[in-house]
Protein backbone atom coordinates (compact mmCIF):
# COMPACT_ATOMS: atom_id res chain seq x y z
CA UNK A 1 0.00 0.00 0.00
CA UNK A 2 1.19 3.72 -0.71
CA UNK A 3 1.93 5.78 2.29
CA UNK A 4 3.08 9.15 2.40
CA UNK A 5 6.73 8.85 2.99
CA UNK A 6 7.52 11.32 5.70
CA UNK A 7 3.87 10.06 7.43
CA UNK A 8 5.73 6.23 7.44
CA UNK A 9 7.33 6.33 10.92
CA UNK A 10 3.33 6.86 12.31
CA UNK A 11 1.95 3.95 12.11
CA UNK A 12 5.57 2.54 13.06
CA UNK A 13 5.57 4.12 16.32
CA UNK A 14 1.79 3.53 17.43
CA UNK A 15 1.31 -0.20 16.23
CA UNK A 16 4.78 -1.90 16.17
CA UNK A 17 6.70 -0.14 19.00
CA UNK A 18 4.95 -1.68 21.76
CA UNK A 19 5.00 -5.12 20.65
CA UNK A 20 8.66 -4.76 19.75
CA UNK A 21 10.30 -3.24 22.88
CA UNK A 22 8.57 -5.94 24.84
CA UNK A 23 9.54 -8.45 22.85
CA UNK A 24 13.15 -7.17 22.27
CA UNK A 25 13.65 -6.85 25.89
CA UNK A 26 12.09 -9.92 27.00
CA UNK A 27 13.11 -12.54 24.78
CA UNK A 28 16.15 -11.51 22.19
CA UNK A 29 17.79 -9.44 25.02
CA UNK A 30 17.08 -12.34 27.44
CA UNK A 31 18.71 -14.70 25.43
CA UNK A 32 22.28 -12.52 25.53
CA UNK A 33 21.32 -12.90 29.51
CA UNK A 34 21.19 -16.51 29.73
CA UNK A 35 24.36 -16.49 27.16
CA UNK A 36 26.66 -14.34 29.49
CA UNK A 37 25.43 -15.95 32.94
CA UNK A 38 26.47 -19.27 31.19
CA UNK A 39 30.00 -17.85 31.76
CA UNK A 40 29.48 -17.38 35.35
CA UNK A 41 29.88 -19.01 38.71
CA UNK A 42 26.55 -17.51 40.08
CA UNK A 43 24.08 -17.83 42.78
CA UNK A 44 21.22 -15.70 41.53
CA UNK A 45 21.97 -13.09 44.52
CA UNK A 46 25.66 -12.44 44.72
CA UNK A 47 27.76 -10.48 42.25
CA UNK A 48 28.08 -13.45 38.61
CA UNK A 49 31.82 -14.42 38.90
CA UNK A 50 33.13 -14.73 35.63
CA UNK A 51 34.16 -18.29 34.67
CA UNK A 52 34.85 -18.82 30.82
CA UNK A 53 33.62 -21.85 29.33
CA UNK A 54 34.20 -23.92 32.41
CA UNK A 55 30.42 -25.62 32.40
CA UNK A 56 30.50 -25.89 28.73
CA UNK A 57 34.08 -28.01 29.04
CA UNK A 58 32.70 -29.85 32.15
CA UNK A 59 30.02 -31.00 30.17
CA UNK A 60 32.22 -33.27 28.12
CA UNK A 61 33.10 -34.87 31.04
CA UNK A 62 29.93 -34.63 33.22
CA UNK A 63 27.91 -38.40 33.40
CA UNK A 64 24.59 -36.85 34.64
CA UNK A 65 24.70 -34.50 31.73
CA UNK A 66 25.72 -37.37 29.01
CA UNK A 67 23.16 -39.10 30.36
CA UNK A 68 20.57 -36.66 29.74
CA UNK A 69 21.76 -35.43 26.90
CA UNK A 70 21.26 -38.80 25.37
CA UNK A 71 17.86 -39.08 26.64
CA UNK A 72 17.20 -36.06 24.88
CA UNK A 73 18.31 -36.85 21.66
CA UNK A 74 16.75 -40.47 21.79
CA UNK A 75 13.61 -39.18 22.47
CA UNK A 76 13.80 -36.52 19.38
CA UNK A 77 14.99 -39.89 17.20
CA UNK A 78 11.92 -41.90 18.34
CA UNK A 79 9.32 -39.18 18.64
CA UNK A 80 10.48 -38.52 15.04
CA UNK A 81 10.38 -42.04 13.98
CA UNK A 82 6.44 -42.88 15.98
CA UNK A 83 4.86 -39.34 15.55
CA UNK A 84 6.02 -38.35 12.10
CA UNK A 85 4.20 -41.57 10.46
CA UNK A 86 1.15 -42.18 12.75
CA UNK A 87 0.54 -38.61 11.92
CA UNK A 88 0.78 -39.24 8.32
CA UNK A 89 -1.08 -42.60 8.49
CA UNK A 90 -3.93 -41.56 11.15
CA UNK A 91 -4.40 -38.62 9.08
CA UNK A 92 -4.95 -40.54 5.81
CA UNK A 93 -7.34 -43.18 7.36
CA UNK A 94 -9.20 -40.13 8.48
CA UNK A 95 -9.26 -38.30 5.57
CA UNK A 96 -10.79 -41.39 3.44
CA UNK A 97 -13.06 -42.02 6.08
CA UNK A 98 -16.85 -40.51 6.03
CA UNK A 99 -18.86 -41.95 8.07
CA UNK A 100 -17.99 -41.18 11.78
CA UNK A 101 -15.68 -38.61 10.47
CA UNK A 102 -16.61 -36.07 13.55
CA UNK A 103 -16.84 -38.64 16.41
CA UNK A 104 -13.26 -40.35 15.34
CA UNK A 105 -11.75 -36.92 14.59
CA UNK A 106 -12.88 -35.51 18.45
CA UNK A 107 -11.68 -38.46 20.22
CA UNK A 108 -8.25 -38.43 18.60
CA UNK A 109 -7.75 -34.98 19.29
CA UNK A 110 -8.63 -34.86 23.02
CA UNK A 111 -5.45 -35.39 24.38
CA UNK A 112 -4.00 -32.67 23.28
CA UNK A 113 -6.34 -30.44 24.22
CA UNK A 114 -5.46 -31.42 28.27
CA UNK A 115 -3.18 -29.54 29.65
CA UNK A 116 0.72 -31.95 30.40
CA UNK A 117 0.36 -31.79 33.97
CA UNK A 118 -3.52 -33.61 33.87
CA UNK A 119 -2.03 -36.24 30.91
CA UNK A 120 1.44 -36.95 33.43
CA UNK A 121 -0.92 -36.93 36.91
CA UNK A 122 -2.77 -39.30 34.86
CA UNK A 123 -0.01 -42.07 33.58
CA UNK A 124 1.35 -42.01 37.34
CA UNK A 125 -1.93 -43.87 37.44
CA UNK A 126 -1.90 -45.92 34.59
CA UNK A 127 1.80 -47.06 35.13
CA UNK A 128 0.86 -47.89 39.03
CA UNK A 129 2.70 -50.93 40.04
CA UNK A 130 0.08 -52.47 41.72
CA UNK A 131 -3.56 -51.46 40.39
CA UNK A 132 -2.36 -49.82 36.96
CA UNK A 133 -3.60 -51.05 33.83
CA UNK A 134 -0.05 -51.80 32.38
CA UNK A 135 0.94 -54.27 35.09
CA UNK A 136 -2.53 -55.61 34.86
CA UNK A 137 -2.63 -56.25 31.50
CA UNK A 138 0.65 -58.21 31.41
CA UNK A 139 -0.26 -59.97 33.88
CA UNK A 140 -3.72 -60.92 32.40
CA UNK A 141 -1.77 -61.86 29.12
CA UNK A 142 0.36 -64.47 30.89
CA UNK A 143 3.34 -62.20 30.61
CA UNK A 144 3.97 -61.54 34.30
CA UNK A 145 7.50 -61.73 34.16
CA UNK A 146 7.19 -58.40 32.17
CA UNK A 147 5.37 -56.42 34.70
CA UNK A 148 7.85 -53.51 36.59
CA UNK A 149 7.53 -51.02 39.14
CA UNK A 150 7.46 -48.73 35.86
CA UNK A 151 8.23 -45.33 37.98
CA UNK A 152 11.36 -46.43 39.74
CA UNK A 153 13.08 -49.08 37.50
CA UNK A 154 16.17 -47.33 35.81
CA UNK A 155 15.78 -49.42 33.05
CA UNK A 156 12.57 -48.76 31.88
CA UNK A 157 11.87 -45.68 33.27
CA UNK A 158 12.86 -43.41 30.42
CA UNK A 159 10.63 -44.77 28.26
CA UNK A 160 7.63 -45.18 30.41
CA UNK A 161 7.63 -40.97 31.00
CA UNK A 162 7.92 -41.04 26.65
CA UNK A 163 4.27 -43.07 26.72
CA UNK A 164 2.42 -39.87 27.92
CA UNK A 165 4.15 -37.41 25.83
CA UNK A 166 3.43 -39.76 22.57
CA UNK A 167 0.18 -40.24 23.70
CA UNK A 168 -0.77 -36.16 24.08
CA UNK A 169 0.95 -34.87 21.38
CA UNK A 170 0.08 -37.89 17.86
CA UNK A 171 -3.37 -36.53 17.44
CA UNK A 172 -2.07 -33.08 17.15
CA UNK A 173 0.32 -34.27 13.80
CA UNK A 174 -2.62 -36.48 12.78
CA UNK A 175 -5.08 -33.46 12.58
CA UNK A 176 -2.09 -31.02 11.18
CA UNK A 177 -1.63 -33.95 8.95
CA UNK A 178 -5.55 -34.17 8.07
CA UNK A 179 -5.66 -30.66 7.49
CA UNK A 180 -3.23 -30.31 4.92
CA UNK A 181 -4.12 -33.29 2.74
CA UNK A 182 -7.91 -31.94 2.53
CA UNK A 183 -6.26 -29.04 0.67
CA UNK A 184 -5.47 -31.41 -2.06
CA UNK A 185 -7.06 -31.49 -4.80
CA UNK A 186 -9.95 -34.26 -5.40
CA UNK A 187 -9.46 -34.80 -9.21
CA UNK A 188 -5.83 -36.02 -8.02
CA UNK A 189 -6.91 -38.88 -5.99
CA UNK A 190 -10.00 -39.36 -7.97
CA UNK A 191 -7.84 -39.70 -11.25
CA UNK A 192 -5.44 -42.01 -9.13
CA UNK A 193 -8.50 -44.19 -8.23
CA UNK A 194 -9.84 -44.70 -11.45
CA UNK A 195 -6.59 -45.68 -12.88
CA UNK A 196 -7.09 -48.66 -10.27
CA UNK A 197 -4.70 -47.25 -7.95
CA UNK A 198 -4.79 -48.89 -4.54
CA UNK A 199 -6.00 -47.24 -0.70
CA UNK A 200 -2.50 -47.98 -0.12
CA UNK A 201 -0.52 -46.99 -3.77
CA UNK A 202 -2.59 -43.49 -3.50
CA UNK A 203 -1.10 -42.89 0.04
CA UNK A 204 2.28 -43.74 -0.89
CA UNK A 205 2.55 -42.59 -4.23
CA UNK A 206 0.18 -39.24 -4.00
CA UNK A 207 -0.14 -38.22 -0.82
CA UNK A 208 2.99 -38.72 1.29
CA UNK A 209 4.97 -36.62 -1.39
CA UNK A 210 2.16 -33.59 -1.37
CA UNK A 211 2.46 -33.81 2.41
CA UNK A 212 6.41 -32.87 1.93
CA UNK A 213 5.75 -29.47 3.46
CA UNK A 214 3.68 -30.38 5.97
CA UNK A 215 5.52 -33.16 7.40
CA UNK A 216 8.51 -31.08 7.24
CA UNK A 217 6.25 -29.01 9.84
CA UNK A 218 5.56 -31.65 12.14
CA UNK A 219 9.30 -32.48 12.47
CA UNK A 220 10.23 -29.08 13.48
CA UNK A 221 7.65 -29.12 16.04
CA UNK A 222 8.48 -32.20 17.02
CA UNK A 223 11.88 -31.23 17.46
CA UNK A 224 11.23 -28.19 19.65
CA UNK A 225 9.02 -29.70 21.63
CA UNK A 226 11.32 -32.79 23.01
CA UNK A 227 14.09 -30.18 23.56
CA UNK A 228 12.05 -28.68 26.16
CA UNK A 229 10.30 -31.36 27.31
CA UNK A 230 9.58 -30.83 31.16
CA UNK A 231 6.40 -31.45 32.54
CA UNK A 232 5.95 -35.44 31.66
CA UNK A 233 9.15 -35.76 33.17
CA UNK A 234 9.33 -33.71 36.38
CA UNK A 235 5.19 -34.98 37.78
CA UNK A 236 5.97 -38.42 36.46
CA UNK A 237 9.41 -38.94 38.10
CA UNK A 238 11.09 -35.53 38.94
CA UNK A 239 13.44 -36.57 36.67
CA UNK A 240 14.37 -39.85 38.39
CA UNK A 241 15.81 -41.94 39.91
CA UNK A 242 18.80 -39.98 39.78
CA UNK A 243 18.93 -38.47 36.13
CA UNK A 244 17.42 -41.50 34.67
CA UNK A 245 14.15 -40.04 32.94
CA UNK A 246 15.59 -36.10 32.51
CA UNK A 247 15.67 -34.50 29.67
CA UNK A 248 17.66 -31.39 29.42
CA UNK A 249 15.03 -29.29 30.07
CA UNK A 250 14.72 -31.14 33.68
CA UNK A 251 18.09 -30.95 34.14
CA UNK A 252 18.23 -27.14 33.57
CA UNK A 253 14.98 -26.57 35.98
CA UNK A 254 16.93 -28.84 38.22
CA UNK A 255 20.15 -27.30 38.07
CA UNK A 256 18.65 -23.85 38.15
CA UNK A 257 15.98 -23.73 40.79
CA UNK A 258 16.63 -26.49 42.89
CA UNK A 259 20.72 -26.36 43.46
CA UNK A 260 20.39 -22.65 43.23
CA UNK A 261 23.31 -22.93 40.51
CA UNK A 262 22.31 -20.36 37.81
CA UNK A 263 25.51 -20.52 36.18
CA UNK A 264 25.66 -24.48 34.94
CA UNK A 265 21.91 -23.72 34.18
CA UNK A 266 21.93 -21.05 31.92
CA UNK A 267 24.63 -23.35 29.84
CA UNK A 268 21.97 -25.77 29.79
CA UNK A 269 20.14 -23.52 28.30
CA UNK A 270 21.99 -22.33 25.69
CA UNK A 271 22.69 -26.08 24.97
CA UNK A 272 18.93 -26.48 24.40
CA UNK A 273 18.63 -23.52 22.27
CA UNK A 274 21.39 -24.38 20.37
CA UNK A 275 20.25 -27.62 20.08
CA UNK A 276 16.77 -26.81 18.86
CA UNK A 277 17.63 -24.42 16.01
CA UNK A 278 20.90 -27.09 14.56
CA UNK A 279 18.21 -30.16 14.52
CA UNK A 280 15.47 -27.77 12.73
CA UNK A 281 17.86 -26.37 10.51
CA UNK A 282 19.14 -30.12 9.86
CA UNK A 283 15.57 -31.18 9.00
CA UNK A 284 14.98 -28.55 6.90
CA UNK A 285 18.03 -28.93 4.88
CA UNK A 286 17.00 -32.91 4.48
CA UNK A 287 13.73 -32.00 3.28
CA UNK A 288 14.57 -29.38 0.97
CA UNK A 289 17.65 -32.07 -0.82
CA UNK A 290 15.06 -34.50 -1.12
CA UNK A 291 13.70 -32.35 -4.01
CA UNK B 1 -18.58 -58.13 -13.18
CA UNK B 2 -16.89 -60.36 -11.00
CA UNK B 3 -14.05 -58.10 -11.75
CA UNK B 4 -16.64 -55.16 -10.49
CA UNK B 5 -17.20 -57.15 -7.42
CA UNK B 6 -13.88 -58.30 -6.63
CA UNK B 7 -12.78 -55.09 -6.34
CA UNK B 8 -15.97 -53.84 -4.22
CA UNK B 9 -14.68 -56.92 -1.87
CA UNK B 10 -11.39 -55.65 -1.93
CA UNK B 11 -12.38 -51.89 -1.12
CA UNK B 12 -15.09 -52.94 1.59
CA UNK B 13 -12.28 -55.06 3.41
CA UNK B 14 -10.27 -52.02 3.50
CA UNK B 15 -12.62 -49.76 4.81
CA UNK B 16 -13.51 -52.47 7.62
CA UNK B 17 -10.39 -52.42 8.31
CA UNK B 18 -9.83 -48.67 8.55
CA UNK B 19 -12.68 -48.38 11.05
CA UNK B 20 -11.38 -51.37 13.35
CA UNK B 21 -7.82 -49.05 13.01
CA UNK B 22 -9.41 -46.10 13.96
CA UNK B 23 -12.15 -47.25 16.91
CA UNK B 24 -8.58 -49.57 18.49
CA UNK B 25 -6.92 -45.73 18.39
CA UNK B 26 -9.59 -43.75 19.88
CA UNK B 27 -9.91 -46.69 22.21
CA UNK B 28 -6.20 -46.35 23.52
CA UNK B 29 -7.47 -42.21 23.69
CA UNK B 30 -9.97 -42.63 25.69
CA UNK B 31 -9.24 -45.47 27.77
CA UNK B 32 -7.10 -43.66 30.24
CA UNK B 33 -9.65 -40.83 31.12
CA UNK B 34 -13.07 -43.45 31.74
CA UNK B 35 -10.23 -45.80 33.79
CA UNK B 36 -9.41 -42.72 36.01
CA UNK B 37 -12.89 -41.14 36.21
CA UNK B 38 -14.00 -44.54 37.46
CA UNK B 39 -10.96 -44.60 40.53
CA UNK B 40 -11.95 -41.43 41.20
CA UNK B 41 -15.61 -42.62 42.81
CA UNK B 42 -13.57 -45.60 44.50
CA UNK B 43 -12.72 -45.84 47.91
CA UNK B 44 -8.58 -46.89 48.39
CA UNK B 45 -9.42 -50.60 48.94
CA UNK B 46 -11.24 -51.02 45.84
CA UNK B 47 -8.73 -49.11 43.57
CA UNK B 48 -6.40 -52.11 44.82
CA UNK B 49 -8.32 -55.37 44.57
CA UNK B 50 -10.81 -54.12 41.71
CA UNK B 51 -9.08 -51.31 39.98
CA UNK B 52 -11.43 -52.17 36.18
CA UNK B 53 -14.64 -52.80 37.77
CA UNK B 54 -17.79 -49.70 38.15
CA UNK B 55 -17.06 -48.41 41.51
CA UNK B 56 -19.08 -50.56 44.34
CA UNK B 57 -20.26 -48.09 46.60
CA UNK B 58 -19.86 -44.81 44.57
CA UNK B 59 -17.80 -43.02 46.47
CA UNK B 60 -18.26 -39.46 45.93
CA UNK B 61 -16.12 -37.52 48.62
CA UNK B 62 -13.19 -37.35 46.95
CA UNK B 63 -14.15 -34.42 45.04
CA UNK B 64 -15.17 -32.40 47.96
CA UNK B 65 -12.45 -33.44 49.99
CA UNK B 66 -10.08 -32.28 46.74
CA UNK B 67 -12.23 -28.73 46.35
CA UNK B 68 -10.92 -28.22 50.31
CA UNK B 69 -7.76 -29.36 50.73
CA UNK B 70 -5.64 -27.74 47.30
CA UNK B 71 -8.44 -24.67 47.36
CA UNK B 72 -9.38 -25.62 43.73
CA UNK B 73 -11.30 -22.49 43.44
CA UNK B 74 -8.52 -19.64 44.01
CA UNK B 75 -6.81 -21.96 41.13
CA UNK B 76 -9.31 -21.79 38.98
CA UNK B 77 -10.14 -17.88 39.34
CA UNK B 78 -5.89 -17.79 38.89
CA UNK B 79 -6.15 -19.75 35.76
CA UNK B 80 -9.06 -17.56 34.42
CA UNK B 81 -7.30 -13.90 35.31
CA UNK B 82 -4.20 -15.17 33.89
CA UNK B 83 -5.62 -16.78 30.31
CA UNK B 84 -7.78 -14.00 29.92
CA UNK B 85 -5.51 -11.16 30.50
CA UNK B 86 -2.89 -12.71 28.66
CA UNK B 87 -5.37 -13.54 25.86
CA UNK B 88 -6.74 -9.64 25.94
CA UNK B 89 -3.14 -8.22 25.42
CA UNK B 90 -1.58 -10.29 23.25
CA UNK B 91 -4.63 -10.03 20.61
CA UNK B 92 -4.59 -6.28 21.30
CA UNK B 93 -0.41 -6.38 20.85
CA UNK B 94 -0.24 -8.83 17.80
CA UNK B 95 -3.20 -7.67 15.45
CA UNK B 96 -1.57 -4.50 15.81
CA UNK B 97 1.74 -5.13 15.34
CA UNK B 98 0.62 -7.66 12.28
CA UNK B 99 -1.43 -4.93 10.90
CA UNK B 100 1.92 -3.30 10.22
CA UNK B 101 3.35 -5.69 9.17
CA UNK B 102 0.77 -7.14 6.96
CA UNK B 103 0.01 -3.52 5.52
CA UNK B 104 2.47 -1.08 5.97
CA UNK B 105 5.83 -2.69 6.38
CA UNK B 106 8.64 -2.78 3.90
CA UNK B 107 10.72 -5.69 2.87
CA UNK B 108 10.06 -9.54 5.83
CA UNK B 109 12.81 -7.95 7.98
CA UNK B 110 10.69 -6.82 11.17
CA UNK B 111 8.37 -9.66 10.03
CA UNK B 112 11.54 -12.26 10.58
CA UNK B 113 12.91 -10.96 13.60
CA UNK B 114 8.97 -11.38 15.38
CA UNK B 115 8.47 -15.03 14.27
CA UNK B 116 11.99 -15.98 15.40
CA UNK B 117 10.38 -15.69 19.12
CA UNK B 118 8.61 -19.21 17.69
CA UNK B 119 11.93 -20.82 17.11
CA UNK B 120 13.07 -20.07 21.23
CA UNK B 121 13.01 -22.96 23.77
CA UNK B 122 11.47 -21.39 27.13
CA UNK B 123 13.89 -22.78 28.74
CA UNK B 124 16.57 -20.16 27.35
CA UNK B 125 14.91 -16.65 28.67
CA UNK B 126 13.81 -18.60 31.94
CA UNK B 127 16.78 -17.46 34.04
CA UNK B 128 16.82 -13.72 32.96
CA UNK B 129 13.07 -13.54 33.02
CA UNK B 130 13.27 -14.62 36.73
CA UNK B 131 16.01 -12.35 37.85
CA UNK B 132 14.10 -9.12 35.68
CA UNK B 133 10.74 -9.68 37.32
CA UNK B 134 12.51 -10.19 40.41
CA UNK B 135 14.20 -7.20 40.51
CA UNK B 136 11.35 -5.17 38.79
CA UNK B 137 9.61 -6.75 42.46
CA UNK B 138 6.99 -8.77 39.87
CA UNK B 139 7.73 -12.39 41.14
CA UNK B 140 4.72 -13.87 42.75
CA UNK B 141 2.54 -10.95 41.61
CA UNK B 142 -0.41 -11.42 38.67
CA UNK B 143 1.17 -8.97 36.15
CA UNK B 144 4.42 -10.18 36.52
CA UNK B 145 3.31 -13.60 35.48
CA UNK B 146 0.75 -12.17 32.81
CA UNK B 147 3.59 -10.25 31.81
CA UNK B 148 5.54 -12.84 31.41
CA UNK B 149 2.91 -15.71 29.83
CA UNK B 150 1.89 -12.39 27.37
CA UNK B 151 6.00 -12.06 26.15
CA UNK B 152 6.47 -15.86 25.17
CA UNK B 153 2.99 -15.96 23.27
CA UNK B 154 3.74 -12.93 21.31
CA UNK B 155 5.89 -14.39 18.31
CA UNK B 156 3.60 -16.90 17.24
CA UNK B 157 0.68 -14.65 17.36
CA UNK B 158 2.26 -11.60 15.56
CA UNK B 159 3.04 -14.71 12.99
CA UNK B 160 -0.48 -16.08 12.58
CA UNK B 161 -2.23 -12.71 12.66
CA UNK B 162 -0.02 -11.23 10.47
CA UNK B 163 -1.16 -14.41 7.82
CA UNK B 164 -4.28 -13.23 8.50
CA UNK B 165 -4.75 -9.73 7.79
CA UNK B 166 -2.79 -10.25 4.61
CA UNK B 167 -5.22 -12.44 3.56
CA UNK B 168 -8.05 -11.01 4.76
CA UNK B 169 -7.89 -7.01 4.88
CA UNK B 170 -7.67 -5.91 1.30
CA UNK B 171 -5.38 -2.74 0.52
CA UNK B 172 -8.01 -0.79 -1.38
CA UNK B 173 -10.55 -0.90 1.22
CA UNK B 174 -7.94 0.67 3.22
CA UNK B 175 -6.34 3.41 0.69
CA UNK B 176 -10.36 4.06 0.21
CA UNK B 177 -10.26 4.97 4.02
CA UNK B 178 -7.20 6.66 3.74
CA UNK B 179 -8.69 8.77 0.77
CA UNK B 180 -11.73 9.71 2.68
CA UNK B 181 -9.30 11.20 5.31
CA UNK B 182 -9.58 8.49 7.52
CA UNK B 183 -6.11 8.31 10.04
CA UNK B 184 -4.33 5.16 10.20
CA UNK B 185 -5.47 4.65 13.36
CA UNK B 186 -9.03 5.33 12.49
CA UNK B 187 -8.42 2.75 9.51
CA UNK B 188 -7.15 0.05 11.58
CA UNK B 189 -9.95 0.14 14.21
CA UNK B 190 -12.79 0.73 11.94
CA UNK B 191 -11.77 -1.30 8.67
CA UNK B 192 -9.37 -3.46 9.74
CA UNK B 193 -10.43 -4.79 13.27
CA UNK B 194 -13.83 -6.04 11.91
CA UNK B 195 -12.34 -8.23 9.55
CA UNK B 196 -9.81 -9.44 11.92
CA UNK B 197 -12.52 -11.34 13.88
CA UNK B 198 -11.65 -14.82 12.78
CA UNK B 199 -7.39 -14.33 12.79
CA UNK B 200 -8.28 -12.67 16.73
CA UNK B 201 -10.74 -15.57 17.84
CA UNK B 202 -7.83 -18.17 16.86
CA UNK B 203 -4.99 -16.40 18.09
CA UNK B 204 -7.41 -15.75 21.23
CA UNK B 205 -8.13 -19.77 21.56
CA UNK B 206 -4.39 -20.71 21.39
CA UNK B 207 -3.16 -18.45 23.93
CA UNK B 208 -5.87 -19.16 26.27
CA UNK B 209 -5.71 -22.64 26.19
CA UNK B 210 -2.07 -22.28 26.09
CA UNK B 211 -1.86 -20.32 29.69
CA UNK B 212 -4.66 -22.53 31.09
CA UNK B 213 -2.40 -25.64 30.64
CA UNK B 214 1.23 -23.75 30.90
CA UNK B 215 3.44 -25.09 33.71
CA UNK B 216 6.87 -23.73 33.87
CA UNK B 217 6.97 -20.51 34.49
CA UNK B 218 4.33 -20.99 37.17
CA UNK B 219 6.16 -23.46 39.10
CA UNK B 220 9.21 -20.95 39.07
CA UNK B 221 7.37 -17.52 39.48
CA UNK B 222 4.41 -18.10 41.74
CA UNK B 223 5.62 -19.66 45.17
CA UNK B 224 2.72 -17.83 46.68
CA UNK B 225 -0.20 -20.80 47.27
CA UNK B 226 -2.68 -17.89 46.93
CA UNK B 227 -1.87 -16.81 43.21
CA UNK B 228 -0.91 -20.35 41.77
CA UNK B 229 -2.99 -21.41 38.72
CA UNK B 230 -5.11 -24.50 38.83
CA UNK B 231 -2.41 -26.57 37.17
CA UNK B 232 0.33 -25.93 40.15
CA UNK B 233 -2.62 -26.08 42.45
CA UNK B 234 -3.86 -29.79 41.20
CA UNK B 235 0.21 -30.63 41.35
CA UNK B 236 0.69 -30.62 44.42
CA UNK B 237 -1.47 -34.07 44.40
CA UNK B 238 1.92 -35.70 43.30
CA UNK B 239 3.14 -34.54 46.74
CA UNK B 240 1.01 -34.07 49.65
CA UNK B 241 -1.15 -36.79 48.56
CA UNK B 242 0.33 -39.07 46.30
CA UNK B 243 -1.06 -42.34 48.26
CA UNK B 244 -4.58 -41.14 48.37
CA UNK B 245 -5.34 -42.63 44.79
CA UNK B 246 -8.53 -41.24 44.72
CA UNK B 247 -7.95 -38.16 45.52
CA UNK B 248 -5.18 -38.00 43.29
CA UNK B 249 -7.82 -39.21 40.46
CA UNK B 250 -10.29 -36.71 41.54
CA UNK B 251 -7.72 -33.84 40.98
CA UNK B 252 -7.30 -35.12 37.51
CA UNK B 253 -10.37 -35.10 36.53
CA UNK B 254 -11.36 -31.46 37.95
CA UNK B 255 -8.22 -30.23 36.39
CA UNK B 256 -9.24 -31.89 32.74
CA UNK B 257 -13.00 -31.18 32.54
CA UNK B 258 -12.89 -27.31 32.03
CA UNK B 259 -10.18 -27.94 28.83
CA UNK B 260 -12.88 -31.01 28.02
CA UNK B 261 -15.94 -29.04 28.40
CA UNK B 262 -14.32 -25.74 26.32
CA UNK B 263 -13.50 -28.40 23.80
CA UNK B 264 -16.79 -29.94 23.43
CA UNK B 265 -18.62 -26.89 23.04
CA UNK B 266 -15.89 -25.16 20.85
CA UNK B 267 -14.59 -28.03 18.69
CA UNK B 268 -13.91 -26.69 15.37
CA UNK B 269 -12.18 -23.53 16.75
CA UNK B 270 -9.96 -25.30 19.36
CA UNK B 271 -8.79 -27.61 16.71
CA UNK B 272 -8.08 -24.58 14.00
CA UNK B 273 -6.39 -22.41 17.36
CA UNK B 274 -3.88 -25.47 18.48
CA UNK B 275 -3.27 -26.46 14.75
CA UNK B 276 -2.34 -22.39 14.02
CA UNK B 277 0.44 -21.77 12.28
CA UNK B 278 1.13 -25.27 11.11
CA UNK B 279 -1.78 -25.78 9.03
CA UNK B 280 -2.84 -23.30 5.78
CA UNK B 281 -6.28 -21.52 5.91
Amino acid sequence: MRVAKKKRWIPFVVFVVPALLVYTYFIIYSIGNTGYYSLTQWNAISEPKYVGMKYYMDFLKDKDFHMVLRNSLLNVVISLIVQVPAGLIGGYLLYRTRRFYKLYRFLIFIPVVLSASAVALLFTLIFHAEFGPVNALLDWAGLSHLTHSWLSDVKVVFYVVMIPMTYQYIGLYVIIQLSGMQSISEDVIESATIDGASSFRIFWNVVVPMQKGVTMMCSVLIISGCFKAFEHSYIMTWGGPGYSSSFLGVYMYMETFVKGNYGKGSAIAMIILVGTLACTMAVQRIFREEE
Amino acid sequence: MSNYEMSKRKSDCGKALRHIVLIIWCMTTVFPLLWVFLIAFKGNNQIFTDPFGIPDPWITTNFPTVFQKLDILTGLKNSLIYSFATVFLVCLLSSMTGFYLAKYARGKLLYMYFILGMMIPVQAIAIPMFVKLRDAGLNNTRPGIILVYTVIELGFAVFVMTGFIKRSVPDELLEAAAIDGCSMVGAFFRVALPLMKTGIATVGTFVFLHVWNEFFFGLILLTNSKLTSLNLTTYKLRGQYSSDYGLLAAGIIVLAVPALVIYAIFQEQVVKGLTAGAVKE
